[in-house]
């Protein structure tokens, strides 16, 4: 807690995308307090209104309240963000730890999987996978996993095979400690700054990734509120309701841009040697 | 020599994906494919095998009232390879500006700024720039046309709106690269004979930051098709991306096939092209395969 609070006292821009950030997890929790209107409301009188004060994004093709909309569609985006970054992380944590300290054939499994997944544009990918589980908030979630580990799995082979052989774990292994303890006890512990930032790039890509396949279509069902989906809906009135698609849009900017900065951020505060351009002058 | 270089790069540490595992990637990737699609009323190895004899004919399969899916897949592929081209060339040109300029005046106001800028430009979602250019340069200015894929102007949207990531990407690793280049003594010495700040940037560390440029667009290029895929749906762009969504979506599992074959052999070329890429550009890389 401490190491949060002296990190976030630091940089400006780390605290305001943190802030930012709680407000979007504030919104998605609070969203039937704070939404002005029922988000699924339709009223075709009112449709394609531009921004006023009673609907500051304006209004959809139905007569639904953009902006309601929106701060349901928070709900969406954290689920994912978390759920799925959790699980992308946790999956490649493992068998990145189980490729680096391990070794041999299970290395070389593991290792090609990953080559090969991100040797592969990720997005064909998740469109094929989807394709195969058929839309819907559940194939998207096994889509991105699926997609995602793999870039957590290289950066944690690379870490525990740079942790093993360092100079404190050969004393331990000289010192009788087990595989296991060493594992447990030096290499998970060490880990842990680079997870944290990897988890935080994670959330960014996989808001971004299921923002794509939202917008394609592929994703949640049509009649769901997320941001995605709003902007495949609404691109076509770009014309004649800008704000109906930008709104969205700009949500999802905003939100992984603040989990960047903070991914950023936390790198250079995890790990000066790698930010090491920024911190020499400082 | 150049068989040397080739394997002396592969072998380096610290090298861009191996290219000969794209060509694992394309099997691994068709037999997903193959696995999902088919298997209802034929086994699978016996269509595999098939598949495998038709390939090797040059049969790349077709699409039910298409046609060939070879006809379809070589316009669409032409029209994604300029639309590619012309955004890594904007990339590579907008990044290595910025790179240069933000790792010259390291830490200044201006590299802050442009470092939130450039957090910005890899964290938007692509469809947002293409329908806030949309917006304004197809609608607004009415300068620009909105959809289609016949003459240059109609790249000129979809290349800027696919190339602003990749240029974050090489900005960062340029500016990087240029605060490394801009301490070592023939810089120093450079700017004591009074050589000019550009002509320092464009002419001395250009050149040894151009190596890692090359390399991340060569490792970003999976991320580009990616990219290439919502650009062509937000631009209506006839493009191998959007072919690849309608393909899949109408379930013709042999142009999905061959999507997914042309990718992994242009992957390989690519990395190959990367490869080589570096003796040209740094000819000690030759020197020492010797």
């Amino acid at each position: 807690m401490r190491a949060i609070s002296c990190f976030v006292a630091g940089n400006k821009v780390a605290t305001m995308s943190l802030a930012f950030l709680i407000i979007v997890v504030a919104t998605a929790v609070f969203a039937p307090c704070l939404a002005p209107y029922d988000p699924d409301a339709q009223d075709f009188t009112a449709a394609r209104q531009a921004p006023s004060f009673s609907h500051p994004f304006g209004t959809d093709f139905q007569g639904s309240d953009v902006l309601s909309k929106i701060i349901y569609g928070a709900r969406a985006t954290v689920a994912v963000a978390f759920g799925v970054s959790t699980a992308t992380v946790a999956l490649g944590f493992l068998l990145g730890i189980l490729a680096g300290y391990k070794g041999g054939l299970s290395e070389t499994v593991i290792m090609r999987v990953v080559d090969v997944t991100l040797a592969f544009p990720a997005l064909l990918l998740n469109i094929i996978l989807v394709a195969i589980l058929g839309a819907g908030f559940e194939s998207l979630f096994l889509a991105l996993t699926l997609t995602g580990w793999a870039a957590v799995a290289r950066i944690t082979r690379g870490l525990v095979i740079s942790l093993a052989n360092a100079q404190y774990v050969t004393s331990a292994h000289a010192l009788g400690a087990t595989g296991t303890r060493i594992l447990l006890r030096h290499i998970v512990p060490n880990c842990a700054s680079t997870i944290v930032i990897v988890f935080a790039m994670r959330a960014g890509a996989t808001v971004l990734a299921a923002a794509g396949l939202n917008y394609l279509g592929l994703g949640d069902p049509q009649d769901t509120n997320s941001w995605g989906t709003m902007v495949n809906l609404a691109q076509f009135d770009i014309v004649t309701a800008w704000w109906w698609s930008l709104a969205p849009a700009t949500a999802i900017a905003l939100t992984v841009l603040a989990m960047n900065l903070i991914a950023d951020a936390a790198r250079d505060y995890l790990d000066p040697r790698s930010g090491a351009n920024l911190a020499e002058q400082r | 020599m150049a068989i040397l270089t080739f394997f002396l790069v592969h072998l380096a540490p610290g090298d861009p994906l191996d290219a000969y595992l794209g060509q694992e990637g394309a099997s691994a990737a068709e037999k997903a494919a193959i696995r999902a699609k088919l298997g209802l009323d034929k086994p699978l190895p016996a269509r595999f095998v098939n598949y495998a004899v038709r390939l090797a004919s040059g049969d790349l399969g077709s699409i039910p009232g298409k046609g060939p899916v070879s006809r379809i897949l070589a316009r669409r592929f032409a029209a994604t390879a300029r639309l590619a081209a012309a955004a890594i060339l904007i990339s590579i040109a907008v990044g290595i500006t910025l790179g240069l300029a933000t790792g010259w005046y390291a830490n200044s106001r201006f590299d802050r700024l442009a470092h939130v800028i450039l957090v910005f430009l890899v964290s938007a979602p692509i469809f947002w720039f293409g329908l806030v250019l949309l917006f304004l340069f197809a609608w607004t200015f009415n300068i620009l046309p909105a959809a289609g894929s016949d003459s240059i102007a109609h790249l000129v949207l979809p290349a800027i709106t696919l190339g602003l990531r990749p240029a974050a990407l090489v900005a960062r690793v340029a500016r990087a690269n240029t605060i490394e280049a801009k301490a070592q003594t023939y810089v120093l010495a450079a700017r004591a004979r009074g050589v000019s700040a550009p002509a320092i940037a464009f002419k001395h560390i250009l050149k040894v930051i151009s190596i890692p440029i090359v390399t991340i667009v060569g490792m970003d290029l999976a991320s580009l098709l990616s990219g290439a895929v919502i650009t062509e749906t937000v631009f209506s762009y006839q493009g191998l991306g959007q072919f690849a969504v309608e393909a899949i979506s109408n379930r013709w599992y042999d142009a999905v096939m061959a999507v997914a074959l042309i990718w992994a052999v242009l992957f390989v070329v690519a990395n190959f092209v990367v490869d080589l890429s570096y003796g040209f550009l740094d000819p000690r890389t030759r020197r020492a395969a010797v």
